[in-house]
């Protein structure tokens, strides 16, 4: 196994959100406050009714462009209570909806496969890495998730090998791909560097 | 036609090996003294009798031994078998071509009788005599995809059509060079082949997805892979990496002829008929550089290969620590050599 060497075409691209004319309603997730991607998905209006879950306070400066009597915003304090709630907004959707996530990858992708569940298209959702990029890693040998890893080798909470992190990338999982760097000669184990600021 | 099926192990002690006769149908993979990516894609089409094109599945001396590892990779690793929700009618449409074929090509060992739903398949060489009923999962012991894959050679993977992609949904898979099942499943067909080198650059992978996209039941294609194993083992997963990594390592100028292999896939699609999936058969023929050096045009031809192959795909195959050693000693195989 390798990596690195070359582009891996499974590692996804994020271009920046923008408003999908096409959509009858728009459901914005912001799992991180980046107050320069928010200002830039509004300087165009929202072409619909908008709602927003987002994680953190409803109050913060980085929602200021949303400051609008018809726009909902629903604020939840972590991860898990935003991500029921993305699920029970979408259980009750119908067609035209067109999802929006705005953060950290390993929740994006946790967005995405609430989407995805309700029966969304690829196209009908939109993915923007925010504030860190951090990955999400599945182990390939004890199947264990760990999330934003930094590193380019990691250690896996679950089984304790020594994992580099590929670009290859699940998005079922959610996740990309470690494996042991030293399985062809134990112990050897290169410099660990912060290569996912 | 009876085959001689061999008793022999792919893990431990490794005591596979390959008969005169195995060798000389051996599906050697280079039709010149050098190799690129190509989308050499021709179709499925019984030829030459003996060879291993001649049947849709072939069968042959390693059968019950390959039956049996597939068995215990199964039965100790979660997640060898996979097959997402909207897969059934796929899992149905493989079992029913995998019985057909099999009993079709090789009527001494497989047998099929049908009565409407009602199925009656016999295997002799495994020993099972199975009544079920065609579309009813409780009545076979695993799920339909599982059951006839454990009764096969090689990995079956099956794909589904939809968005103009076609997607890695389900699979056996316990043969493989070096990539996950669990981690692939639900991928693209572009997504899946991510981490191959250089052949997305020259349109390989673009083109071979039209042209499966395309492809019609009745009309299957093939083309041939390959790679190179150390000790003939089949479960070279990500999963095990730690147990197989280190043989790449103990590759001597002694034991190289015995220890390296030739890892070569018949690669199969079948485009499924009620589901409009395509069924991808990825089977494995494996054969040490002692085997291929009988054959003095592939000892020569292999020396050249694996020379002048390029970095980027020699990285990629996993290559790098042995094949000089590999080479060197083919060396003596090339007296023409440069």
């Amino acid at each position: 196994m390798s990596a690195y060497t070359y582009r891996v075409r499974s590692q996804p691209n994020y271009p920046s959100l923008k408003w999908d004319v096409s959509g009858a309603r728009h459901l914005l997730v912001i799992l991180d406050l980046d107050t320069n991607s928010i200002a830039e998905l509004c300087r165009s209006p929202c072409p619909g009714p908008l709602e927003i879950l987002v994680r953190g306070e409803a109050t913060h400066p980085a929602l200021i462009p949303f400051n609008k009597a018809n726009i909902l915003i629903h604020s939840f304090a972590s991860m898990d209570t935003l991500i029921v709630a993305l699920e029970n907004a979408l259980d009750q959707t119908t067609m035209g909806l067109r999802l929006y996530a705005l953060g950290h990858e390993d929740g994006l992708w946790k967005c995405n496969k609430a989407g995805q569940k309700v029966g969304m298209s690829r196209d009908e959702i939109q993915l923007a890495q925010a504030s860190t990029t951090g990955r999400p890693v599945y182990c390939v040998h004890c199947g264990h998730h760990m999330n934003l890893i930094h590193t380019n080798i990691t250690v896996c909470t679950g089984c304790k090998r020594h994992l580099l992190v590929r670009d290859h990338f699940s998005r079922l999982l959610g996740a990309y791909m470690g494996f042991q760097i030293d399985a062809e000669s134990p112990g050897l184990i290169p410099a660990v560097e912060e290569v996912f600021p | 036609m009876s085959i001689p099926f061999r008793q022999e192990t792919f893990r431990d002690d490794f005591t596979y090996r390959n008969s005169a006769e195995a060798v000389r149908r051996f599906p050697f993979p280079f039709p010149q003294d050098a190799y690129m990516y190509s989308v050499n894609i021709e179709p499925h089409v019984s030829v030459d009798p003996g060879s291993v094109y001649e049947h849709t599945f072939d069968i042959d001396e390693h059968y019950i031994a390959e039956c049996e590892d597939r068995a215990i990779t199964l039965g100790k690793t979660k997640n060898r078998f996979l097959a997402l929700p909207h897969m059934m009618d796929a899992q149905w449409d493989t079992l029913e071509l995998l019985m057909t074929s099999m009993a079709r090509d090789y009527p001494d060992l497989f047998a099929l009788s049908r009565d409407g739903a009602k199925w009656h398949w016999m295997n002799k060489p495994l020993n099972i005599d199975q009544h079920f009923v065609f579309g009813d999962t409780r009545t076979l012991p695993y799920a339909p995809l599982e059951y006839i894959s454990r009764q096969g050679q090689g990995d079956f993977i099956l794909l589904d059509q939809r968005e103009g992609n076609l997607w890695v949904d389900a699979g056996v898979v316990t043969t493989q060079a070096d990539w996950s099942l669990a981690f692939d499943v639900g991928m693209s067909f572009n997504e899946w082949h991510g981490p191959v080198p250089m052949a997305a650059e020259i349109g390989v992978f673009d083109r071979a997805l039209k042209f499966l996209l395309m492809l019609q039941h009745g009309a299957p294609v093939r083309r041939l892979n390959w790679t190179m194993t150390i000790n003939p083992r089949l479960d070279t997963s990500p999963e095990h990496y730690d147990q197989w990594g280190p043989d790449r390592a103990s590759v001597t100028p002694e034991n190289v002829g015995a220890k390296v292999h030739l890892r070569v896939e018949v690669q199969t699609l079948f485009r499924l008929p009620r589901s409009n999936g395509v069924l991808f058969g990825v089977r494995c023929y494996l054969a040490s550089l002692n085997d291929l050096v009988t054959n003095p045009a592939w000892g020569q031809r292999l020396h050249r290969v694996l020379r002048d192959l390029p970095q980027p795909l020699a990285e990629y195959k996993g290559l790098v620590r042995y094949r000089q050693t590999a080479v060197d000693w083919l060396k003596q195989f090339d007296q023409s050599h440069s």
